[in-house]
């Protein structure tokens, strides 16, 4: 909705807007800052209004020939990168069933599925490691990548996007002798390329910065992902402001890209799955 | 259709409670697997047998002596080979998930607060016979160390290395008020006020039971008896001790916690110069060597109290796990790795304190103030623990003393809570 | 024909099963199985590191957390910290994508502003706060320019909680912001054309159009915000070295749930009948929100 065209209304909303981008952003640019300083000036930053008296990338030099940022960058890659392509899919493929197909116990499994948002997740936690230990899958990826593939929110929000599809189109496709997973492949998913994009991004964001799982299934140095290579280094070096926050910017900088990347799907996306209920 | 579906949901029932009853199985240990993918390395010949070594390293340094100290290992027993995998964050979780599901590493670091419950689990085994084997000489380790691994007139584990409290001092906030180091609790309170100024208090105070507990010792109190079957966290000693370590911040005000001092912990406020004193340990040395060089400071064994000296000694042992398959070779890398010459140099790294009395001898102390008076700690010390499931009392103590100094609190009223969850806890069991 | 069509049926089913058996098997065996497991362990007192010890207690677990002064301030805490976090991280992400879609300048600079908070880790969000609220921290030091003394702010019962409040609808009002903006993209002009014809005022298009039509998408966004806020977990943990302190003024049933489970408590069994509790609050919670924001959701 347009704002009124009234030019001090305009003004008056335009400057309460950047003062709040001022607080959301300076404790962002405080940590590049901190980043790029030398240890024993840390503490003259705030007299400084933030600025290094003498910059310098030796944190992250400091960090890529101290822990291993590019083994654990890339572990991160993998694990993440998988879990989306697989969460894109599968929640698909499940939601698509939800929304399109009539099959008795439908509703009996839609809702079997959303239940499971409100359940706690660290009272599972010790049962699925046993699971995960059982299927021999520690220290693996399989262990950080399976047991994340699907997710219920995933599965809502793509059956919410997929109701919206004209059934038309679907019928057209059906008498053109399309099976039903070719009008899945082949129809529905390039129109959902929205809702997909939404996915990514909370997806990637999340599997990114995940830590607890990742925690106990990477068991040596080479397998760890970069949210627990961090936290290591951390423990093994004193936790010096400048270098903690060097080392989080691996992990700040790829989401703030893919968000840069995916948010005019993005926003999009969710306008069209609705959120309609 | 309806029946098809009322199977298939059965099916999924099933297999879930299949999944369930397979990890209450494993749990209960009647079949332990042993981890393949990290063990893997079997060589061809005769048979070689691989140790898992696991612990936490402070330092990329001390990754690297300990790789050293296992290549040597690893030439004296050609018939071993080890696998080291450290685990730096969250240990603990870490290790009891792998006690759980049986893939506990045959050696691992057994931390002196934990060890009564990790012992009482039988996550360690004994190693009498072992050590009996090997003719390791137990009276060369500080008996104090361990003391906090043993159990039932059993060896559990073997001390690496430790540290005691001190008392650090600013050395150049101490000349110019022309004073000495404080010797006994009023002196504390004396040379701490003289020190109060401004933005700089006397001594930094951590709301933490790690620090406070020897306080009741010096004066004249204790935590438990000889069995630890009963507790005293309330007695006219304790309360005293509460008294005057609260009353550094809330009476005397010449003290206050470091996150009022906008620092993390306690080295962190020293470091920054806004206390002249703090209590902590040995793990201040390299602290301070990189946060602030330039920094001249000293240390001092911790003030006598009305009834005498006391300290908290904090270390870790050498423990063989309940999954190790052989124990024996186990036992040989921890002998291997806290005998002498380990020791002697792991030293030079300056991380931690040596186990053994004959090392605490050598001549790389012999210009070292700093350390001496750590040292000099041990020999009056109690190990850093209490009884096994201590954790939800010390919690409630925990609390206690953050409820004392940040609120005010009285401090027989908190403490009485406190023995209230041990007697609680106890009963339990 | 009928023929036809019965296989036509067989076969749709065959076919919606073949799609949702992936989700449904990874739920089983990586979600349910373990609820399962954890419902059955909340009648024990289980120890997992000496399962020998286990003993059946019946409604035990149950009986002694309505009991047990840590668990009550606990729900009490996350109560207080829902009732309070929920409305104004809706109102001020509400506003903020009012914000971002008025056709401001620079807009899509907003919008990539008020997300960043979401998108940093909480690690490095729990530090810098805690750096913040520290006595000589940014905070204090702002603060003094209005010459208000400085606070202890994180080692004070009464203002830790509130400061981590303060934090959390920092970091997530980015995150609802998009989905209202995504909300209000999703209200066709024509409506407010129209009622502008009619002579309407902003706040009239406001009241009667923009609030009314984003109905779902607040019930959406309140449900995800109060799961969220029940759940409490990486800020206090991260915040507080895990203890919920000072004096449990931070503890939430999470962390208390985690201290049990694996904070060297050993209580497995009670761990499990905490969190069915707390499953059991979030889902009373949102049948209630469904039926305050009275309207037939259709899922």
């Amino acid at each position: 909705m347009e704002l009124s065209k009234n030019r001090t209304v305009r003004a008056v909303v335009f400057l309460i807007l950047s003062l709040y981008a001022l607080i959301t952003i300076t404790p962002f640019l405080w940590s590049v800052s901190t980043a790029l300083t030398k240890t024993h000036h840390v503490d003259l930053l705030l007299q400084n209004w933030g600025i290094p008296p003498e910059p310098t990338l030796d944190n992250f030099r400091y960090l890529l020939e101290h822990g291993d940022f590019g083994r654990w960058f890339l572990n991160s890659l993998i694990v993440t990168v998988c879990t989306t392509v697989g969460k894109a899919f599968f929640n698909s493929l499940a939601g698509y069933a939800l929304a399109r197909i009539e099959f008795p116990g439908r509703e009996f499994w839609f809702w079997f599925i959303i239940s499971s948002m409100m359940i706690p997740n660290i009272v599972i936690l010790v049962p699925r490691y046993l699971i995960v230990h059982h299927l021999g899958w520690l220290n693996r990826y399989e262990g950080m990548i399976v047991p994340s593939l699907t997710t219920a929110f995933g599965v809502f929000l793509m059956r919410q996007f997929f109701l919206t599809i004209p059934k038309e189109l679907e019928e057209a496709a059906r008498i053109d002798g399309l099976s039903r997973f070719g009008i899945f492949w082949r129809v529905v998913l390039p129109l959902s390329r929205p809702a997909l994009a939404a996915q990514v991004i909370f997806n990637f964001m999340e599997e990114w910065n995940n830590f607890v799982w990742p925690n106990l299934v990477a068991r040596s140095r080479e397998m760890y992902t970069l949210t627990v290579g961090l936290q290591v280094f951390k423990n093994e070096h004193y936790s010096f402001w400048n270098q903690v926050m060097a080392g989080s910017m691996f992990l700040t900088i790829p989401i703030i890209i893919v968000y840069l990347i995916f948010n005019r799907w993005f926003i999009r996306g969710i306008t069209i799955s609705g959120m309609k209920g | 259709m309806r029946r098809k579906l009322a199977a298939l949901f059965a099916a999924l029932v099933v297999a879930a409670a299949t999944l369930a009853g397979c990890g209450s199985k494993q749990e209960s240990g009647t079949e332990q697997t042993q981890s393949q993918e990290q063990t893997g390395s079997q060589s061809s010949g005769q048979e070689k047998v691989t140790i898992r070594l696991t612990g936490w390293a402070s330092s990329p340094a001390e990754t690297k002596i300990l790789e050293t100290l296992l290549d040597g290992f690893r030439a004296k027993y050609p018939n071993i080979e080890v696998s080291y995998e450290p685990v730096n964050a969250d240990y603990d979780k870490k290790l009891q998930a792998d006690a759980v599901a049986g893939t506990m590493a045959d050696v691992f670091y057994m931390d002196v607060l934990w060890a009564p419950d990790w012992i009482n689990k039988g996550l360690a085994i004994p190693l009498d016979e072992y050590i009996q084997a090997e003719g390791v000489d137990l009276s060369d380790f500080e008996e104090s160390l361990l003391r906090g691994f043993q159990m039932n007139g059993k060896t559990y584990g073997l001390p690496k290395g430790y540290s005691t409290l001190g008392l650090f001092y600013n050395v150049e906030m101490f000349e110019q008020a022309g004073l000495q180091p404080p010797k006994t609790w009023d002196e504390l309170v004396e040379t701490a006020k003289a020190l109060t100024k401004g933005d700089v208090k006397g001594i930094v105070i951590t709301p933490d039971h790690a620090r406070f507990v020897p306080f009741i010792y010096m004066a004249g109190g204790k935590l438990f008896n000889e069995d630890k079957t009963e507790a005293y966290f309330n007695s006219p000693e304790a309360v005293q001790a509460a008294e005057f370590y609260v009353g550094l911040v809330t009476k005397h005000k010449v003290a206050d916690t470091p996150k009022a001092l906008g620092a993390e912990w306690a080295g962190d406020a020293f470091a920054k110069g806004r206390a002249a004193m703090a209590i902590e340990g040995h793990w201040m040395i390299p602290f301070l060597q990189e946060k602030a060089p330039d920094l001249k400071y000293g240390v001092v064994e911790l003030p006598e109290g009305p009834k005498g000296r006391s300290n908290f000694v904090f270390t870790v042992a050498y423990a063989v796990s309940k999954d190790s398959k052989h124990p024996a070779e186990a036992f040989k890398l921890v002998n291997y790795l806290t005998s002498e010459e380990a020791q002697r140099q792991m030293i030079q790294l300056g991380l931690e304190l040596p186990s053994r009395k004959s090392v605490a001898k050598d001549p790389f102390f012999a210009d070292k103030p700093d350390r001496q008076a750590l040292i000099a700690g041990v020999a009056y010390a109690i190990p850093f623990q209490y009884t096994a499931n201590h954790a939800p009392y010390v919690d409630e103590f925990a609390k206690a003393l953050e409820n004392m100094i940040l609120n005010g609190a009285d401090p027989k009223t908190e403490l009485d809570k406190v023995q209230a969850k041990f007697e609680q806890v106890i009963k339990q069991q | 024909m009928l023929r036809r069509l019965r296989s036509q049926k067989v076969q749709d089913i065959v076919t919606a099963y073949v799609f949702l058996v992936p989700t449904l098997m990874i739920l089983g065996i990586f979600v349910f199985a373990p609820v399962f497991y954890a419902i059955y362990l909340s009648f024990f007192d289980y120890d997992i590191l000496a399962p020998q010890n286990s003993r059946f207690v019946g409604l035990g677990n149950y009986l002694e957390a309505f009991q047990d002064p840590v668990f009550r301030k606990a729900v009490k805490n996350v109560i207080y910290y829902a009732a309070v976090v929920v409305p104004t991280q809706m109102v001020l992400a509400f506003l903020l994508a009012l914000g971002v879609t008025s056709g401001t300048r620079f807009q899509n600079f907003f919008r990539v502003a008020y997300f960043i908070p979401t998108v940093t880790s909480s690690v490095v969000i729990s530090h810098m706060f805690l750096y913040i609220y520290s006595t000589t921290g940014l905070l204090n030091h702002v603060l003094g320019w209005f010459g208000i003394p400085p606070h202890n702010w994180m080692e004070d019962v009464r203002t830790a909680l509130p400061a981590i409040m303060a934090m959390n609808i920092w970091t997530t009002a980015g995150q609802y912001m998009v989905i209202f903006t995504a909300g209000l993209n999703d209200i066709p002009e024509e409506y407010y054309e129209a009622a502008k014809v009619d002579g309407a005022t902003y706040w009239q298009r406001l009241w009667y159009i923009t609030l009314p039509l984003l109905r779902p998408v607040t019930l959406f966004v309140s449900m995800m915000s109060v799961i969220g806020t029940l759940q409490l977990f990486d800020q206090p943990y991260l915040m507080t070295n895990g203890q919920g302190g000072p004096a449990d003024a931070t503890m939430t049933v999470m962390l208390y749930i985690y201290k049990n489970a694996f904070g060297g408590y050993f209580r497995m069994g009670y761990a499990s009948a905490l969190s069915v509790l707390l499953f059991l609050l979030i889902l009373v919670l949102s049948i209630i929100q469904r039926k305050w924001f009275g309207q037939e959701v259709q899922y």
